[in-house]
């Protein structure tokens, strides 16, 4: 990570100025918001499942370091190899070793955020191994060499002529492909990529401690090429991934597909319990699984534990009127976003990205949407008060010394209407430009023509 | 939920996902079969030659009732398709990876399939070739109306805690809407998938 502050007030502008990127996280985020609401309308009972969820996700962030061990014993039970990792370079060197001894030059990944987090794919290109996205989305941003703006559509900021006048550049094919030309040409280089990777690279939706069970959700079934093709599967899961036993799989599947794109069930649900078994003649030889801490024990015993319950279902993105003025790539984390907002400073630091808390209006709608029910709108501002101080008493006790004394909250009303009549004119260049920011794009109410309350009231008790 | 109720869920929400869904008597099956064969070898290849389909046809080896495996194999030989399977042996099954990659179609048997979302259940094992219903263009799997389950939870209850390596739910076809949100079939996996249920009566149609 850089060390350097994330500046996002800075990056906004920018992005807001980009119509065409505005345009697209709109209408993909209309598109999925629309499906979720007709979807969850259509399951009765899926407020109580959401109330579920927390339950269950709040069972695990109690004990997390107990559930680990029993989902990292039950994995060994099945077979596969775990490995633990403290941080993001921890995580990497794991990584890194086990590519070495086996001397791979060639990966495969399905789109995993815990594998962005650690900047796995640096890691990997380091150890001098080629690293192939397999979801479209990310496979046409790997090719563009740029950022996701999406977190379930990664490319969603290119149009098709872009898409095509890329693949032409670096896959050769003809130009001006449609989109079902760019698709089929994306299966055919893809395809010979799963062939002839020598491991794949995944992430898990959900690991599940009773049974040493990792579950990829996808639709386009790159998950269940990446780790039934290769011979080594290495999977990156963050322990906030655990849930606690197979019985709990069918609720969360419901709750994160019909939250994310308004499915019952993605296309694919591959879930896996250890390597190939004797006699099988598919999936990895070996299975190793990297459990992911960065940071995440500190934070089930913090104020802020709810947020390890998120699905990254990406419904708050989709519901927040700052993310769908400027997009993901603002943000300059891998998570963006509500949920972001409070991840990412929670995870790098309050110095790395300051002013996170800030992209927020805590409207609220967010904390709607949550499958899980995750108090995002409080955390910003809990986020805020651990950054700058409590500020909010000195405020409530002038307000109400204000308030309670009569000639004082006369006064400073009266003052109030004179302001408001004319507000550019007596604030502008006065205050230190602190209140210009605000009325260069806002307008402060107009103070109503008359008397005032006040001295209509008066009037109408005389005539009562 | 009675057995018909379960059965018409299953093809609402299958077909709701883009399945395609034929309720078919066992005798059928040649006669179903045959025409989906003949038309899929007519079809012209997309990509990545634009030269018409392979007529090869992948079969997981082991896991089908009783003689079905054979009756299916009959049915390709006569359409004039080759038949490949993971092979067997003295260390288990293996498949030859280059042919089935070039496969047009692959047909599987289905023990089990969830009404509640319309999903196939395919699980892992010696010789259950799971790849037959992932590589090939197309994936027609076959089964009994009686393998319908209401909802997953029933069908991870009946299983008890002991999982295959590996269990795949499948949905509908392979999909992407990563272009623009254009829903677009076939990016990895099959661009169709056809479920042909033996022995049930297609709830939507009037007795």
């Amino acid at each position: 990570m850089n060390d350097r502050p994330h500046d996002f007030r800075q990056a906004s502008v920018s992005a807001v100025a980009d119509e065409v990127l505005g345009a697209a996280i709109r209408k993909t985020a209309d598109i999925l918001l629309s499906r979720r609401a007709a979807s969850v309308a259509e399951l009765e009972g899926f407020e109580d499942l959401r109330d579920w969820g927390r339950r269950r996700k709040l069972e695990v962030s109690g004990r997390l370091e107990e559930y680990a061990r029993e989902f990292a014993n039950r994995v060994e039970a099945a077979g596969a190899i775990v490995h633990f990792a403290r941080d993001a370079a921890e995580a990497t060197d794991i990584a890194a070793a086990i590519v070495g001894k086996r001397g791979v030059r060639a990966a495969v990944k399905s789109k995993s955020m815990t594998a962005e987090e650690i900047s796995l794919n640096e890691a990997m290109q380091q150890a001098g191994v080629a690293v192939t996205e397999t979801d479209l989305g990310e496979f046409i941003i790997q090719l563009a060499g740029e950022k996701p703006s999406h977190i379930l559509a990664p490319a969603i900021h290119k149009d098709r002529d872009q898409v095509a006048e890329l693949f032409s550049r670096t896959l050769g094919t003809p130009p001006g492909l449609d989109v079902g030309g760019l698709v089929c040409a994306a299966r055919k280089t893809l395809r010979d990529r799963f062939i002839t990777a020598q491991i794949g690279i995944t992430g898990a939706n959900f690991a599940v401690a009773e049974t040493g069970t990792l579950v990829l959700v996808t639709n386009e079934g790159n998950g269940r090429m990446t780790t039934t093709l290769p011979p080594v599967q290495i999977a990156i899961v963050g322990i906030d991934k655990i849930i606690p036993k197979i019985s709990d799989l069918p609720g969360f599947l419901t709750l994160l597909t019909r939250s994310a794109t308004g499915q019952a069930i993605s296309s694919y649900v591959t879930i896996i319990t250890g390597p190939r078994k004797p006699g099988e003649e598919e999936g990895p030889e070996e299975l190793h699984v990297v459990l992911l801490d960065n940071g995440r024990t500190p934070l089930a015993c913090g104020p802020f534990r709810e947020i390890l319950h998120c699905l990254h279902c990406g419904a708050c993105l989709n519901q927040c009127p700052v993310y769908r003025a400027v997009g993901g790539h603002a943000y300059q984390s891998v998570y963006p976003g509500p949920m972001g907002d409070v991840l990412s400073p929670l995870l790098w630091g309050m110095t790395a990205y300051p002013d996170l808390p800030d992209a927020c209006t805590l409207c609220g709608r967010c904390a709607e949407v949550c499958p899980v029910k995750i108090p995002l709108p409080e955390y910003h501002r809990s986020l805020r008060i651990l950054r700058t101080g409590d500020q909010t008493q000195w405020t409530a006790g002038a307000t109400a010394a204000i308030a309670s004394n009569p000639l004082l909250y006369r006064s400073s009303l009266g003052l109030l209407r004179q302001i408001l009549a004319h507000p550019k004119a007596l604030l502008n260049g006065r205050t230190g430009g602190t209140l210009e920011a605000w009325t260069t794009c806002r307008e402060l109410p107009r103070a109503q023509a008359g008397p005032g309350f006040r001295t209509w009231w008066r009037k109408q008790r005389g005539v009562l | 939920m009675s057995k018909s109720e379960i059965l018409e869920r299953y093809a609402r929400m299958a077909r709701s996902a883009g399945a395609h869904v034929e309720f078919i008597t066992a005798d059928d099956l040649p006669g179903r079969l045959a025409p989906i064969l003949f038309e899929l070898a007519q079809s012209c290849n997309p990509a990545p030659t634009g030269s018409a389909w392979p007529r090869v046809a992948a079969l997981p080896a082991s896991g089908w009732p009783q003689g079905l495996r054979e009756s299916v194999e009959i049915i390709l030989t006569a359409s004039g398709y080759e038949t490949i399977m993971p092979r067997k042996t003295p260390d288990g099954y293996t498949w030859d990876r280059d042919r089935l990659a070039g496969a047009s179609i692959g047909i599987t048997w289905c023990e089990q399939f969830l009404a509640d979302t319309g999903s196939l259940i395919l699980p892992a094992g010696p010789g259950m070739g799971t790849l037959a219903a992932l590589l090939p263009e197309v994936h027609l799997a076959l089964s009994y109306a009686e393998g319908c389950r209401a909802a997953l939870a029933d069908y991870l209850r009946e299983r008890g805690t002991v999982l295959p390596s590996r269990l795949t739910l499948v949905t509908g076809p392979s999909r992407t809407g990563d272009i623009e949100c254009t829903m677009t079939e076939g990016v990895h996996g099959p661009r169709k998938v056809m479920h042909f249920i033996l022995g049930g009566v297609d709830p939507e149609t009037p007795l």
